[in-house]
């Protein structure tokens, strides 16, 4: 059966049925607004990603934007010291619900090599993050499938009628 | 089981290239940067308490009170002209086995000399408790900047500053952490943060 011949029968009348989670997390999904933390070489690697041969807008992600309010995606790419892990946690609480953050590459994750007295050992310490990706630096391809992580989050999240994040709410309790 | 393993095959002697002329400048320039010990004593006389050249490299050493005027007189005698400051930095000799305390840090100024492609360094002694020497500001206009970096790592204090503040660790900073005795993973200032969960 071909496709077009279903397209009156979805269509005709001007009705999709879903729900409603479903739909905002469909418009959510498609539309991730990255805010791009980058400190350090994995900034790089973030930018390649973002450039026309690997194009993250391909998943709807490809609106950087330089304000933590008008952004639902924090992307930390890079080593964060300690004069920068309170900048840090100011940006992410300046972010508005709902909000996720991808830890990208050895540093930002773990610390790295950079097992010394300015450097954050992860910033997970710190701030809840939902997908970290391993590498030194993340080729291109594993941000995008990151992001496809995120996607599938955002996802569960509607299908389990979550619209806050867990932490956040028994933090708050 | 017979005897010795036959001796592996001598691997084909690698035939170095030629020295190329190109080396040679470089070298040059390592030689002519040691400077005439009899040069620096006559102008600058009793200031210097010692001279030598390791690496060919001179060093001289020099007390506290005297540097600043030291680094002027290297600066302005037209048979030195060392204008140009390219670094101050500081040594802590904590772990050295010669090490007193009241020989703690050396403060070292390595100044340039456009004019003669010389370079010297000048080193002065500061005892543990109380390392002061006096700013280089007056000779120089940059100094300020690496003096605040020294401070910063060492906590050397720098008499007469215009502006000694950290440069490059937070100013809640609380300790000097290219001294010896500190730890290099630190003394839980990276773990020391509030989650931001416990924030909002
Ligand atoms: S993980 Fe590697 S590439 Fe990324 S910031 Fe650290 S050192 Fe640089």
């Amino acid at each position: 059966m071909g496709l077009e011949q279903m397209i009156p029968s979805l269509l005709g009348d001007g009705f999709i049925t879903t729900q409603v989670n479903k739909l905002i997390a469909w418009g959510r999904r498609n539309s991730i607004w990255p805010y791009p933390f980058g400190t350090a070489c994995c900034a790089i690697e973030m930018m390649a990603t973002l450039n026309s041969r690997y194009d993250l807008s391909r998943f709807g992600a490809e609106v950087i934007r330089f304000s933590p309010r008008q952004s639902d995606l924090l992307i930390v790419s890079g080593r964060v010291t300690l004069k920068m892990m309170p900048v840090l946690t100011e940006i992410y609480q300046q972010m508005g619900e709902p909000k996720w953050v991808i830890s990208m590459g050895a540093c930002a994750s773990t610390g790295g090599v950079f097992n010394t007295y300015p450097q954050v050992q992860g910033v997970d310490q710190f701030i809840p993050v939902d997908v970290y990706i391993p590498g030194c630096p993340p080729r291109p391809e594993s941000l995008i499938d990151a992001v496809l992580k995120i996607q599938q989050i955002i996802d569960g999240q509607a299908e389990r009628h979550e619209f806050t994040r867990p932490a956040a709410a028994e933090a708050k309790a | 089981m017979s005897g010795q393993p036959a001796p592996a095959a001598k691997p084909p002697e690698k035939k170095l290239p030629p020295t190329h002329d190109a080396h040679q400048p470089s070298r040059r320039v390592l030689e002519e940067n040691a400077v005439d010990h009899e040069l620096i004593r006559s102008r600058l006389g009793d200031r210097v308490l010692g001279i030598e050249t390791a690496f060919k490299q001179t060093v001289l050493k020099a007390a506290p009170e005297h540097v600043v005027d030291v680094l002027r007189c290297l600066r302005d005698d037209p048979a030195l002209k060392f204008e140009m400051l390219t670094d101050i930095t500081a040594v802590d000799n904590m772990r050295r086995e010669d090490f007193e305390p009241a020989r703690r840090f050396t403060v070292v100024y390595v100044v340039y000399s456009v004019a003669h492609k010389k370079r010297v360094r000048v080193e002065v002694s500061v005892p543990e408790q109380d390392p002061r020497v006096p700013s280089a500001a007056p000779v120089f206009k940059g100094a300020p900047w690496i003096e605040r970096e020294v401070f910063d790592m060492f906590g050397i204090i720098f008499d007469g500053h215009p502006d000694l503040r950290r440069v490059l660790l937070p100013d809640y900073y609380e300790h000097f952490p290219l001294r010896k005795d500190y730890p290099l993973t630190g003394r839980g200032e990276r773990d020391n943060f509030v989650r931001a969960e416990e924030l909002e």
